[in-house]
């Protein structure tokens, strides 16, 4: 598990955006925000006590 | 004729300006003061970047729905990221994680502030219908866009090396307190 590709990845989005490759750059934002979730699910395992 | 600048390429940089002022802090505090980001914090910032994304695109390829909705999904993201940190912490005599800022630790600040997003989208909507001005355009002042870009791009950089120096290629520890590259 990778902790830095979501940066690394919104990071190549700003190389495209710098080098105007827009479809490029959107989808490397999608891929970070697949990357976060993804790791915010395998971060996210205590169990919550509430109860509603 | 003389070039007006539209009101949501103004609105746009000085979102993309708050993303970078929330990520220079969030960088105060762990340069200055040696707090380590934990793994969530680490995910809201980049959830915070990701928005910032959403305002870039609409300053450097021109004003589209979709990167206002861009910048909805990436608030609601790192909401959602936030509210689970705040609801670690929130039983009574807990003491949270990290220091605070006016009281309030920062991830509850991130659950304010992509809060104040989703508003801040809503705001610019209205803005801009109230200047008249319904279609997209590209920015007028290039070198004040490319300005904010450049330091929004560094910033992103900078937490791409201070992640890489941190957690090296695996996960972060729960609780950091050093940088793992840096023994």
């Amino acid at each position: 598990m990778y902790m830095f590709l979501p940066f690394l990845l919104a990071l190549a989005s700003c190389a495209c955006v710098w080098r105007s490759r827009a479809g490029l750059s959107y989808a490397l934002w999608s891929a970070t925000i697949v990357v976060t979730v993804a790791w915010f699910f395998h971060h996210a395992t205590d169990p919550l006590k509430f109860s509603f | 004729m003389p070039s007006r600048q539209p009101v949501a390429t103004i609105l746009n940089m000085l979102g993309l300006l708050g993303i970078s002022l929330i990520l220079t802090v969030a960088f105060f505090y762990q340069l200055a003061r040696g707090e380590l980001p934990c793994p969530l914090c680490l995910l809201q910032r980049a959830g915070f970047i990701a928005i910032g994304m959403g305002f870039l695109f609409n300053m450097q390829f021109g004003e589209r729905l979709s990167h206002y909705a861009m910048v909805l999904i990436a608030s609601l993201v790192t909401g959602v990221i936030s509210m689970r940190q705040v609801s670690l912490h929130l039983a009574p005599g807990d003491p949270g994680y990290g220091s605070t800022l006016l009281g309030l630790h920062f991830y509850t600040w991130a659950l304010i502030a992509a809060v104040g997003v989703i508003c801040y989208v809503a705001l610019v909507f209205v803005l801009k219908d109230m200047s008249g001005k319904r279609d997209g355009d590209v920015p007028l002042h290039r070198l004040a866009s490319d300005a904010v870009f450049a330091i929004f791009a560094l910033l992103v950089a900078a937490n791409l090396l201070s992640t890489v120096l941190e957690c090296g290629a695996g996960q972060c520890d729960d609780n950091p307190v050093r940088y793992l590259l840096l023994k």
